[in-house]
């Protein structure tokens, strides 16, 4: 599927994963994904368990390297960048956030959003981090350790902490996926309130259909493919 | 940086359990280690500030005659200008006070001497006047106890031989008596002057000259001391009677007496060492193992990979540290204690102080050392990968071949550091590379042990009872983690009851022998007309006579037809105790004492020996002395008694227990040879009442006035003490080696218990109740530490037995205590600290399992 949109955000091309399994044995994941993201929309893809939703994640971010194809952000060639330069490029541009939170466990929900911004060694102002709370409508938990919040909580802050960079691309990997229904669905507002008001790209894997046709893109991910 | 330091910090903050357990262990590691630096420091230290003060000289030349002009000429030319030179003469003596007679040494002393050190009075040094007037007029000086022993006060008289001499001063402390040797009688000093009225510089008087040089500060004492050697058995090649001994030969003599501590107290340190490396690898090793997926997290967010590491190696190096810091002030608090312990084995003046070399040396390995020890496990926090937070993901694992080869790689600094620090501690190449070597062996005889265990859980998994099977079933399955845990509880085993084996037998070889009576008084010089009369007199006195040993002195003239000179050039083995000179005991015994067992080859013939039957006679030879002449069994000996040469051969090997102050001899003779040779006679005394030993001693020396009666019951007792003090010493390294253990095992047990809290909350989701959960746990750790410490047992007896053999002279006995105790607290303690570890797991809520 290709958006319309002249000039994407997020280009992708021709995407080959495969991975070594035991007994020299292969998983073909992604075999020649293709779409295109226009900045400010919103994509789900959606996909049975396996089908490489979550690789597919992970090499938008920069966290692994495709073994064929192309992927572009912003007009910057991911597969062209060794780790040194994707870690760079994923601290300063996308914002990621995980089914199961992954807060750091020491820090206080003020300490998880504000990390992003100090290894960037960007400035934090006192005012964006009360600003991202206020919005995640944490500001009275601010000091409160992870295992202090409740799943909903922990999720509002590991949203904050993937907006704190304002990131360029947002990558949601089944954010409501470790939530009841009810506060699932909170979250998901949030997420989308907050995305909207921030003109942000968001690209959301989910088997949440409700998740998914929040979105203003769909693709399905099966057989390696995107459709 | 900032926000890495405050995630580091929080994390060791937040971590208060593991990161006290780090410390702990690695603390009381490195505080053996210092303990052991600075008390090795501290002793060189006052020995090369005082070995020439102990010797009183740079050079001494000792011979039981006295030195002939032209030899004293040579020295003199030998020493150049500049050189000092003084005279000593000593001879032992019975020696009359007021109504109590003693045998004494007396040390006849020029005004020269000494030529390094001083007496000391009391409170300070002696004025010089006080050793001159000892020249010209008839006084002597000795120590207020030796005084007493004659009942004297200063301004009494003292009768020496022939002549009277007056107390003039107590002395607090001699030149050379530092360091504490094992005195067979008081010393009095009197003017060299002086000593010829006394009448004992007769012919057959044991008397030995000294000679002492002190050369200028530019000279070679050693060059000096071998060229002169050379010299003075070119001038007398047939018997080179004059010894020159240097500050060496001190050093060497001293460094017997502390000979087994340095060994024993180094292999105690690298023990201690290895226990508190061991723990903290595998405490940082779980820590870091829930560390990682932060290190992920990082990751995502945008940090690199060198952050991460220098986060995670910054808390390893904080957690360092501060546990070197502790282990410099617990060392600072236990080193007196070690002072103590000591006494009387070292100086008395000895200052014990934390060393700065070591010290530092300890914070370089607290730090570089835990980095090093734990870089193994940091290739994991290199093949992190964040991709891992997402669900789904196939990690790309390396090739097991491939992985195995980069955990050997990343263990070789580590290795390299452990064989630098066991090279330090042992001073030794060999020993060094020997543990190190011991220890990688070890490890994989426990990993196949392990294989082993974990192929039987396999195969008792199939029981009826549900428990034995989770159990079983647990084991293998997690036979990896398994595995780790076997090896680190076995490896702190193992080290554990190595230590009360080797001390087991030292202890036994120090302290005294069982059944045997120590003697109060030695008898030297019994004539053979004596022998019956002596027997006589001891007849109806309380008190008991040991049979009579004869005495001859004799030379070594030739081993296997080589000249003894050229025989030791050749055959020595560098360890010269005792045989620079020439001249030695021959003893014979109708049967061998108590205090001596043949080792090797047949008992001695009963059979007297006579020069006709032109057969070689039968020498037994004490096998340590063997062992330094390089002589065994069949070697051929000419020996030189009083004139004649004859010829004998070695048939066995005895070991003589020494301190069983028995009248002992190197070498002992066939029955024949020694009957016609004019020989003295030596015995003990024995079964003493304290309070009857000083009118046994008076009506002794009335009765056999040439007879030299030595109270030794003193030197007995100081040997006691030391005795105790040497047991005691290294059942305390025993006892720190052990509870250092004991926190090693505790530690892996509570790290491993925790790593199971996954597994006791599905279990309990599963309905199994608390009891049994507890049950499992109980049975898994007893099992497997029990299993852990049968394997350790069994090897630490054999390395025990090896460790014996080659640094503590084959001195091994079973400790069969520490054995037992440890095949029962270990697995006791290991399933206890799991159950309470586990315990907070275990009364969690299932749910959170669910959460």
């Amino acid at each position: 599927m290709t958006t319309q949109e002249p000039s994407p955000l997020v280009a992708v091309q021709d995407l080959h994963k495969v991975y070594s399994l035991p007994e020299s044995s292969h998983l073909t994941v992604l075999s020649g994904a293709h779409f295109s993201l226009a900045a400010g929309t919103t994509l789900a893809v959606t996909g049975q368990s396996g089908s490489g939703k979550s690789t597919l994640i992970a090499l938008l971010a920069g966290l692994d390297l495709p073994d064929r194809g192309k992927i572009t952000i912003n007009g910057a060639d991911l597969t062209a960048m060794d780790e040194a330069g994707l870690t760079r490029f994923r601290a300063a541009h996308i914002g990621i956030v995980f089914q199961q939170f992954h807060l750091l466990p020491h820090l206080s929900a003020e300490e998880n959003i504000r990390l992003p911004l100090e290894l960037l060694d960007r400035p934090c102002e006192g005012t964006t981090i009360d600003a991202l709370l206020e919005s995640v409508g944490l500001a009275a938990r601010r000091n409160h350790l992870p295992a202090q919040l409740s799943g909903g909580e922990c999720q509002r802050v590991a949203i904050a902490r993937a907006l704190a960079v304002k990131p360029l691309l947002l990558l949601a990997d089944e954010p409501t996926g470790n939530l009841d229904v009810a506060t699932g669905r909170e979250v998901a507002d949030l997420l989308f309130d907050l995305v909207e008001r921030e003109q942000m790209t968001m690209l959301v894997v989910t088997h949440n259909q409700e998740l998914a046709e929040r979105c203003t893109h769909r693709l399905q991910l099966a057989q390696g493919l995107l459709r | 940086m900032k926000a890495l330091l405050r995630l580091g910090w929080r994390g060791l903050s937040r971590n208060r359990r593991f990161s006290a357990l780090f410390i702990i262990n690695l603390a009381l590691g490195l505080t053996g280690f210092l303990l052991i630096g600075s008390f090795g420091a501290s002793l060189s230290r006052h020995l090369d500030a005082h070995l020439k003060e102990i010797l009183t000289a740079d050079l001494v030349l000792q011979a039981s005659r006295p030195l002939n002009e032209r030899e004293i000429a040579l020295s003199h030319t030998m020493a150049g200008p500049g050189s000092r030179f003084s005279r000593q003469v000593s001879l032992y003596t019975m020696v009359r006070g007021s109504g109590v007679s003693r045998l004494a040494q007396i040390v006849a002393i020029d005004e020269a001497y000494p030529l390094y050190g001083s007496f000391h009075s009391v409170v300070e040094p002696f004025d010089a006047p006080v050793i001159t007037h000892l020249q010209q007029q008839r006084q002597v000086v000795m120590s207020r106890e030796a005084a007493r022993s004659f009942a004297l006060a200063p301004g009494g008289t003292l009768q020496i031989g022939q002549a009277g001499y007056t107390l003039a001063a107590y002395i607090a402390r001699d030149p050379g008596s530092d360091f504490t040797g094992l005195s067979l009688a008081p010393k009095i000093y009197m003017g060299l002057a002086q000593l010829q009225e006394s009448g004992l510089l007769r012919f057959g008087s044991r008397v030995t000259y000294h000679h002492f040089i002190r050369l200028p500060d530019t000279a070679n004492a050693a060059a000096v001391a071998a060229r002169l050697t050379t010299a003075l058995t070119e001038l007398s090649p047939k018997s080179p009677e004059v010894r020159v001994s240097t500050t060496v030969d001190v050093n060497r003599r001293l460094g017997r007496v502390i000979d087994y501590f340095s060994s024993f107290l180094g292999l105690a340190a690298m023990v201690s060492l290895g226990l508190a490396g061991l723990a903290a690898a595998f405490l940082f090793r779980e820590h870091l193992r829930g560390g990682l997926k932060e290190i992920a997290i990082l990751l995502s967010l945008g940090a690199s990979r060198v952050q991460c590491l220098v986060l995670s190696m910054g808390e390893l190096a904080l957690l360092g540290l501060t546990a070197a810091c502790c282990s410099i002030a617990l060392a600072w608090l236990l080193l007196p204690l070690f002072g103590r312990l000591f006494i009387g084995i070292i100086p008395a003046n000895l200052h014990l102080r934390i060393d700065p070399v070591a010290a530092i040396a300890t914070l370089v390995i607290g730090v570089v050392g835990s980095l090093l020890f734990c870089l193994p496990i940091y290739r994991r926090i290199v093949e992190v990968r964040p991709l891992w937070l997402l669900r789904e993901e196939i990690e790309n694992a390396p090739a097991p071949g491939k992985a195995a080869l980069k955990h050997l790689a990343a263990l070789l600094p580590a290795l390299g550091l452990l064989l630098l620090l066991t090279l330090l501690l042992s001073h030794s190449p060999f020993q060094g590379l020997g543990f190190t070597a011991g220890l990688l062996i070890l490890v994989m005889v426990f990993a196949l042990m392990a294989q082993q265990l974990f192929i039987g859980c396999r195969r008792w998994s199939h029981t009826r009872s549900l428990t034995w099977r989770i159990v079983w079933r647990n084991l293998y399955r997690n036979r990896l983690a398994a595995s780790a845990v076997f090896i680190a509880l076995g490896m702190a085993l193992l080290l554990v009851n190595l230590i009360p084996q080797v001390e087991k037998g030292l202890t036994a070889e120090i302290g005294q022998p069982q059944g045997l009576e120590l003697p109060d008084l030695f008898l030297i010089d019994v004539q053979e007309e004596q022998r019956q009369l002596l027997h006589l007199f001891f007849q109806g006195q309380r008190a008991a006579l040991s049979p009579m040993a004869p005495m001859v002195q004799g030379r070594i003239v030739s081993i296997n037809g080589l000249p003894f000179a050229s025989w030791r050039q050749q055959h020595g083995n560098g360890d010269e105790r005792g045989l620079r000179r020439t001249e030695f005991n021959f003893s014979s015994r109708e049967q061998l004492d108590s205090s001596e067992t043949v080792l090797e080859g047949p008992p001695m013939s009963t059979v007297p020996w006579t020069a006709d039957s032109n057969q070689p006679f039968a020498i037994s030879m004490e096998r340590e002395f063997g062992e330094r002449l390089q002589v065994g069994i069949g070697d051929r000996l000419v020996v030189d008694i009083l004139g004649i040469e004859l010829e004998g051969q070695v048939v066995n090997l005895r070991k003589v227990r020494w301190n069983s102050f028995q009248p002992n001899f190197f070498m002992l003779v066939q029955k024949g040879v020694l009957d016609d040779a004019p020989k003295t006679y030596l015995a003990s005394v024995s079964r003493v009442e304290k309070d009857r030993k000083g009118a046994l001693v008076d009506r002794l020396t009335a009765a056999f006035p040439n007879v030299s009666v030595i109270d030794v019951s003193g030197t007995v007792e100081q040997f006691s003490n030391i005795a105790g003090q040497l047991s005691q010493s290294l059942r305390f390294m025993a006892g720190l080696a052990m509870a250092i253990g004991l926190v090693t095992v505790v530690s892996i047990a509570r790290q491993e218990a925790l790593r199971r809290e996954r597994e006791i909350n599905l279990l309990r989701v599963l309905g199994a109740g608390i009891g049994r959960i507890r049950t499992i746990l109980i049975l898994e750790f007893a099992v497997l530490s029990a299993a852990a410490a049968l394997t350790a047992l069994l090897l630490s007896v054999l390395c025990s037995l090896g460790i014996s053999w080659l640094l503590f002279d084959r001195l091994w006995q079973f400790q069969w205590q520490s054995s037992a105790f440890l095949l029962l607290a270990a697995p006791l303690t290991c399933a206890l600290t799991a159950l309470l570890a586990a315990d907070s797991v275990i009364r969690r809520k299932p749910t959170a399992l669910l959460n």
